[in-house]
Parts: structure tokens; C-alpha cells; sequence
């Protein structure tokens, strides 16, 4: 529910600001945000673990 | 009783405040208890250790507020990575991975590990909060608000890279603003990269380095920062932030300087020279400081126009450029100037909890002399169980300042550790290696040796202010307490191993606090300043815990750990 | 199976040991993959580095504290030697190293984290003692490195296997593999979400036209934007 609330005032920001052209392109960026928030797409540290490849 | 906290988080230099009461009772970098240096991210431990000082659980806090503002922060993302096409491939993909992955939720971040309702975030502008941060701790207290203006100047906020304030009914409202890309903090950055320094760490270096060169370069560097209508531009061809953050310079400076210089390569320095080809990099970063100096003053000046004011406060990152600070003060148009140690984002956590604390409905103490003391405390007896677990020797030492005093009078490096962690970059006695101030030999040594660090760079002198007129062509003034400004040396003071090519010191003149006591017992020692250097190893961030000051002493080998009146040494010294 | 430190030179070997002898044989003879790998070992030993330093200022017990700073130290160390390999195997300067840490000791309590550290100087020593045997004809001196850093990560084995307590060690498995999760996450993951950013800066590009230029100058001031 949080999150909801900052994607409600995410929106409200841009339309306040009236780049209302940018709203498409925000919106497919946030479903990439959220493909990223799924996998785990943000987790790159690894200590104790060596590369084996 | 309200309690807020301020964060600022994810870009570099996290860290938490916490005010209490309108009263600031805590503030603490991420970076000195995660252990990594300049340490972006959510500054959890931070916070933890600022509410156990406040002595308060995360449920209590009526206020969150964090530094900037993510929509706009996002927003300036996306238009500048869209102007920048087609070379903004790469940098639209990392930046935008940054944002949507945790810079565009931290509020949701912040409420969920603190437990606190979501309603209770809040965020203010990025400048604002370096606004707030110099304005209400600057020593002012017998000033009329309306005498006094702020500058802020830094990379980039939200959008903003550099404005003007002034307080209205106790608010800092801001006058004018310039917008990114046009950059002083961006400017100085790709100086950095070129050297072969770090970005947003090795600033500190290119200062250092300026001293030994000359303005050799000044005209390519007037075509990249032009300035003009009390503002400045940049040549946007000549910088790369926007393609690459840790590069940040464009072809145009390849052409106009040469190659750029290799990262971590050994300095040519010898007898006090910077020789070879790294002398052009010492004429580049003298050219580039000649830059910004006359940018600041250009800015400055302006800020006096538009606000007839008579004093000026500044903060943001290049309030960090201590020789710049001097010259504003000697040559800008303002009777004080002041910058309060944690200038850079740190500080913006400091302005955020202020603000915070006044939307609460508090009356804040202004005028007051910052302490920088805020962070977490040390515990000798904590200290003595892990030294004893190591192997190390402990002494309890009736009179530590004699002894400290008289262990540096003989020429040992010792490390000081005393009551509550600095905030902000420079150590001002509480986490510090002292040492006599007047031995060059002596800063060989702790440069190779204890810092590892290059060759060329200073030390800085702490000295009783009383005292500081005798050693100092410069009077004492309000960053000399904090090492946020330079002064000029006098020939022949007895300050040769913390004076730089120039002929200046950033010295820190001491009233009172964990220095005041042991610069008393080195005037029996015939001394009057001491080196003082933040208590660290390289690229690591200053020690908090009692363990961080330990590790320093086992892998950095400075002569000696005095933690309040426990003194720890290494067995086989 | 018993911790020999001069591992890679023992006649005997297990069947794990052998089949990752030949995936290694394979593997280190890839283009470019023998600066790379050291170079993402000396990534693991400073991060870990960074997690034990971290650990020795938030333990409780200063004994586990000196514990946690000697490791620390080796594993500096073994950053250094791994880090001196690399460059030599390259022949040109390295990246800088990553400089960041998971803060385990926070996210999962001293116990979890000390069988957490266990399993990954248990599968270190393993992977570092065919390494060791991989190397011992090819490049003596390199073996010679890696057999140090292998003594020490046998000691380091030991001594959190003494402090781990049984029962974390399952809650340590788990962390494991949802580690393990994310970083295979974050590998396949990424080149997708690059991918798609690539397609969509060019699809956006259009849009630059109607954002103009950027101002230049002074700005006559806004309101601040502020809020919750």
C-alpha cells in the first residue's frame, strides 16, 4: 500500500509540472522497475562467495 | 516532545540526524559504522545509532524527511538522459536502474524498516537542506536574519546546482537558482576523473595537488567555465557526466590538456616538487581552482547584490574546497563567512531533521556554535577487552594529556580516540592521529607509512586559538574551528610539517573540546600545534567503534591508541 | 572429509574434488577468464573484509570482536595477493574494486552469520584447493599464493565452525540459496533489463524535442516542493 502512494505522487508530480508527454514513458519504466524488484535485480554483492565462472 | 529524523541516502555520504525538541541531538555518516568509505545506502545503522543516542525507539519519531525530493530527482533523470540522445544510451540504463530499483521508493524503504507510517515521510528540496544545514548552525546569533545569505553549491540536486537564500520568518527561502547541467561540483568532478582521482573523493586531492602547479591552463579551462552576469555555464561538450559518471570529462579536455593521467599510478614528487609529466597535472588542477575561485566570487557577489546581505553561510560539496573558502572570505564582499564541517550531502540529513523539527512546530536554537561532536561514543573498557583478546598491550595512564602530550613531543604517531564521533569529513580531535606539527620527516612518514597516501598532500595543525595569532598571518575566524577554511603560515612558525607549498595550513584553532587539554600540556613541552589527521587507513572511512580504532591500530601501525585515559599498544613495539 | 592445507599436493582425491578439477581444467583455460576470476576472487575477500570489520564493531563479545578482526585482516591480504595475480595476468591496470557490502551480521544475527561465513570458507577452501592443484605444474609461484590464502581460509573454516551453532546452519542453507537466487536473478536479469531500456531511450527519443534546452543562468526562484 506504501508503494501506492508514492506512485500516486509520482503521477501527481508530472501532471503538476505538465509533462504530461512523459507519463508513457514513465509508466513502462515502472514495469521495468518492477521486472528489476522481482528478480532480485538489484543484488550483486557476494562476499564469502567466490566466482566460479 | 517532537522528534524527527532527517536521512540522506543513495547517491554518496549517507547519514542520519536526529532533533529532538528543536534540539539536535544526533548525527552519524553510514559510512563510519557500515565501514564503507562515502557509503550511499540506506543509512540504517546510522539511524539506529542516532535514536539510541536520542534514547528514543523508531515508533516514537513524529517525522521522517528525507533530503531531496525523488519525483523531481526522477524527473531531471529522464529529461536529461532524453536531451542527451543518442549518447545517452548507457546512462539512461544505469540511472534509471538506480531510480526505479531503490531511489524512487525510499520513503516506502525508510517506513517499512523503521516501522513508522508511511504518512510520517516527508522530503524537502535537496538545496533546501544544505540551505538549512548552514543557516541554522551558523555561529550568527547577534545578526539580524535579514544580514545573512546562503549559497549552495554542489553536483546536482533535484535539478538545482547552485542558489541562493536568505531566512524569511526563520524559513530559508530560496532567490534564485541555476540549473544542471551548468555544475561548479560537476565542473571540479571531471578535474578529478582527469587527474586519475576518484569522483567524489579525490576533490580534496586536486586542491591539494593545485598548489604545486601553475595557471598554465587557465585559458581552456575559462572556455569550459564561462562566467559572465554574475552566473557561470559550462561548455557541455567538455564534460561527460551525463554519459559517465566516473569519467565526467569529455574529448575537449583531452585536446586542450593532454592525455588524462592513469588512476593509482606512482606520484614524481621530489624535495617538495611534483616534477615530470604529473607536473601538468598539478598546472591543471591549479588552472581548474583558479576556476572555481573566481566562479565562487562571481557568485558571491551576486548573492550580496541580491540580498544586501552582510554575512554569508554556504554548503553543498564545493563548500568542501577549504582554499576557495579562504578566498571568499579575504576577497568576496562579505565581512563573515561560514561553512559547518559536514557541508556536503551528510549535511543534508542535518537540514533535513531541522526543517523537519520547525514543520513540527519547534522553536529551533539558532545563532549557537555547531558541535560537531554527534555520533556514536567510545568505551575504553569495551576498547581494553578486545585489545587484551588480541594480545595487545593496555596501560591505564594517570594523566593522559601530559602523556599524549609528551609521547608527541618525542615523536610518535598516536591515534586519540575521545567521547562522540565527528560529523562531517575532517577529524577535529575526537577520532584522530596527532603528532608534533613541526617535523617533515615526520609527515614523510605518516603519508607512506600510517596513510598511504600521496606523497604531496598536507596535514593539517591543530592550535589553541589563543595561541594562533603567533603562528597564523590569518585571524582566527568561524570555519577555522571546523578545518573548513585555510590560513596563511607566518615564516618561521614552527608548523613545517603541516604547511603546504603554498605557505598555508587548514588549521583548526581550538577552544575548547578533547584537543584543548593536550595543546595546554604541549606548551610545557615547548610545542604550540600539533598535527592533527583524521583516524583512518587508506580509503577507509574514519573509525567510530572501539574495534574500528583497534583495526587501525593492528594493520596501520601508528605508535600508540589513547582512548580516554587507556592507552593500547602493539606488543612487539 | 578432513582439511589437509597442502591439499592440492595429496595423491588421494575425492569425486567432488575430481569433477571440479576437470571443470576447472576447462574453465581457467577460457580467453581472458584467469584475470577476470582473480579478480572477482579479490572482489569476494575485500567484501568480505568489509562484513568482518563490520561484524567486530557490532559483536557483543570482544573475543569474537579480535576474532573478527584478524579475519578481516587475511582477508585483506588475500585481496592484496589476488588483486597483484590479476594485474600480472592482464598486464594493465584493473577496475577499481567494488566497494559495498550486504551487512550480514545485521540482516542475519551473529549465529546465522558465523554458519554463514562457515559454508563459504567450507566451499572457498574446496574450490581454492583445486585451484591450488590445477595450478601446481602450470605456474608454481601462483600455486604457491593461492596454497596461502588456502592455509588460512582452512583456520577460518575452523574457527566458525566452532562458533556456528547447529541449528543455524540450516537458517544459513537457506540464506545460501536465496543468495544464490539473487545473484543468478541479478545475471539473467540485467542484459533483459538493459535490453529493453536500449529500445526504449531510442522509442523515447522523440520526446527530446518538446523538453527544448536547458536554462542557462540564474533562475528566478520557485516555491520549494516539499511534502510527504
Amino acid at each position: 500500500m506504501s508503494r501506492l502512494t508514492t506512485l500516486r505522487q509520482l503521477v501527481a508530480h508530472f501532471l503538476r509540472r505538465g509533462r504530461f508527454f512523459l507519463l508513457p514513458l514513465l509508466l513502462v519504466l515502472l514495469l521495468a522497475g518492477a521486472l528489476l524488484l522481482l528478480t532480485g535485480g538489484l543484488s550483486y554483492v557476494a562476499p564469502f562467495v567466490y566466482t566460479l565462472f | 516532545m517532537p522528534a524527527v529524523l532527517g536521512v540522506s541516502a543513495h547517491y554518496h555520504d549517507a547519514a542520519a540526524a536526529l532533533v529532538i525538541d528543536g534540539k539536535l541531538v544526533a548525527a552519524q555518516q553510514e559510512e563510519r559504522l557500515s565501514r564503507v568509505k562515502n557509503d550511499p545506502s540506506l543509512p540504517m545503522n546510522a539511524i539506529e545509532a542516532c535514536l539510541t543516542l536520542g534514547e528514543i525507539r523508531s515508533t516514537d519519531l513524529d517525522r521522517v524527511v528525507f533530503y531531496e525530493n525523488p519525483y523531481r530527482k526522477l524527473e531531471r533523470v529522464m529529461v536529461s538522459a532524453l536531451r542527451g540522445f543518442p549518447r545517452g544510451t548507457a546512462f539512461f540504463r544505469r540511472a534509471l536502474r538506480s531510480q526505479l530499483g531503490d531511489k524512487l521508493w525510499v520513503l516506502d524503504d525508510l517506513a517499512a524498516h523503521l516501522g513508522v507510517p508511511r504518512k510520517r515521510m516527508h522530503f524537502v528540496d535537496h538545496h533546501e537542506s544544505h540551505a538549512a544545514s548552514a543557516l541554522f548552525c551558523a555561529p550568527f546569533g547577534d545578526v539580524p536574519h535579514s544580514s545573512i545569505a546562503a549559497l549552495t553549491v554542489d553536483g546536482v540536486g533535484e535539478e538545482e546546482t547552485t542558489a541562493i537564500w536568505r531566512l524569511e520568518d526563520g524559513r530559508p527561502r530560496r532567490l534564485a537558482s541555476i540549473a544542471y547541467p551548468h555544475s561548479l561540483g560537476l565542473f571540479y568532478a571531471a578535474v578529478t576523473a582527469y587527474c586519475g582521482f576518484r569522483v567524489n573523493e579525490g576533490e580534496f586531492k586536486v586542491m591539494g595537488l593545485a598548489a604545486f602547479g601553475e595557471p598554465r591552463y587557465r585559458d581552456a579551462f575559462d572556455h569550459f567555465l564561462q562566467v559572465e552576469g554574475g552566473a557561470f555555464t559550462l561548455d557541455r561538450a567538455a564534460f561527460a557526466d551525463h554519459l559517465d559518471g566516473a569519467r565526467a570529462f569529455g574529448r575537449p579536455f583531452v585536446e586542450a590538456l593532454g592525455e588524462p593521467r592513469t588512476p593509482a599510478q606512482k606520484w614524481n614528487y621530489r624535495g617538495q616538487r611534483i616534477q615530470g609529466e604529473d607536473a601538468r597535472f598539478a598546472d591543471v588542477a591549479r588552472s581548474a581552482q583558479d576556476a572555481l575561485e573566481d566562479a565562487l566570487l562571481t557568485l558571491a557577489e551576486h548573492a550580496r547584490a541580491l540580498t544586501g546581505a552582510t554575512h554569508l553561510v554556504l554548503a553543498g560539496g564545493v563548500a568542501l574546497n577549504s582554499c576557495a573558502n579562504a578566498r571568499l572570505l579575504r576577497e568576496g564582499p562579505f565581512e563573515r563567512v561560514f561553512v559547518q564541517p559536514a557541508a556536503g550531502d551528510a549535511g543534508g540529513a542535518l537540514g533535513a531533521a531541522l526543517l523537519g523539527a520547525q514543520d513540527e512546530g519547534d522553536a529551533l536554537a539558532l545563532g549557537e556554535p555547531f558541535c560537531a561532536d554527534l555520533g556514536v561514543p567510545i568505551r575504553p573498557a569495551t576498547a581494553a577487552a578486545i585489545a587484551d583478546a588480541l594480545g595487545l598491550r593496555t596501560t591505564a595512564v594517570v594523566d593522559p594529556n601530559e602523556t599524549l602530550a609528551a609521547r608527541i613531543a618525542g615523536g610518535d604517531v598516536i591515534a586519540l580516540a575521545r567521547g562522540r564521533c565527528e560529523f562531517g569529513p575532517r577529524a577535529l580531535g575526537h577520532r584522530s592521529l596527532l603528532a608534533r606539527a613541526d617535523d617533515e620527516a615526520l609527515r614523510d612518514r605518516i603519508n607512506a607509512r600510517i596513510k598511504k597516501r600521496e606523497p604531496f598532500r598536507p596535514f593539517a595543525p591543530a592550535m589553541l586559538e589563543s595561541t594562533a595569532p603567533a603562528l597564523l598571518r590569518d585571524a582566527p575566524n568561524d570555519m577555522t574551528p571546523y578545518m573548513t577554511t585555510v590560513c596563511r603560515v607566518r615564516d618561521r612558525s614552527p608548523l613545517q610539517g603541516t604547511t603546504h607549498v603554498d605557505g598555508t595550513a587548514r588549521a583548526q584553532t581550538v577552544q575548547s573540546g578533547p584537543l584543548a587539554p593536550l595543546l595546554r600540556c604541549m606548551e610545557s613541552h615547548g610545542l604550540h600545534s600539533v598535527l592533527n589527521t583524521s583516524l583512518n587507513g587508506p580509503g577507509e572511512p574514519l573509525a567510530a567503534t572501539e574495534a574500528d580504532a583497534i583495526d587501525v591500530l593492528i594493520r596501520h601501525k601508528p605508535d600508540g591508541l589513547l582512548i580516554d585515559d587507556l592507552l593500547i599498544e602493539r606488543p612487539n613495539r | 572429509m578432513s582439511v589437509q592445507p597442502n591439499a592440492g599436493d595429496a595423491e588421494e582425491v575425492s569425486l567432488r574434488a575430481r569433477l571440479a578439477d576437470v571443470f576447472y581444467t576447462w574453465s581457467w583455460r577460457l580467453p581472458g577468464r584467469r584475470w577476470r576470476r582473480l579478480f572477482a576472487f579479490a572482489a569476494a575477500e575485500a567484501e568480505s573484509a568489509l562484513e568482518l570489520r563490520y561484524a567486530a564493531a557490532r559483536t557483543e563479545s570482544p573475543e569474537r570482536a579480535a576474532l573478527y578482526l584478524r579475519h578481516a585482516e587475511d582477508e585483506a591480504r588475500h585481496a592484496r595477493i589476488l588483486l597483484h595475480w590479476a594485474r600480472q595476468a592482464r598486464g594493465q591496470s584493473l577496475p577499481d574494486l567494488p566497494r559495498a557490502h550486504a551487512q550480514l551480521f545485521r540482516h542475519l544475527g551473529e549465529n546465522v552469520f558465523l554458519a554463514f561465513v562457515h559454508r563459504g570458507e567450507r566451499r572457498g577452501r574446496r574450490q581454492f584447493e583445486a585451484h591450488v592443484r590445477f595450478f601446481s605444474k602450470r605456474d608454481p609461484r601462483l600455486a604457491a599464493a593461492l596454497r596461502s590464502i588456502l592455509a588460512d581460509e582452512v583456520q577460518h573454516e575452523r574457527y566458525t565452525g566452532e562458533l556456528a551453532e547447529h541449528e543455524c546452519r540450516k537458517q544459513a542453507r537457506r540464506f545460501d540459496v536465496l543468495h544464490r537466487y539473487r545473484r543468478a536473478g541479478a545475471a539473467l536479469t540485467y542484459p533483459l533489463f538493459a535490453g529493453l531500456m536500449a529500445l526504449l531511450y531510442v522509442l523515447a527519443s522523440p520526446l527530446s524535442l518538446l523538453l527544448g534546452r536547458a536554462p542557462r543562468g540564474w533562475q528566478a526562484a520557485r516555491r520549494s516542493t516539499g511534502g510527504d
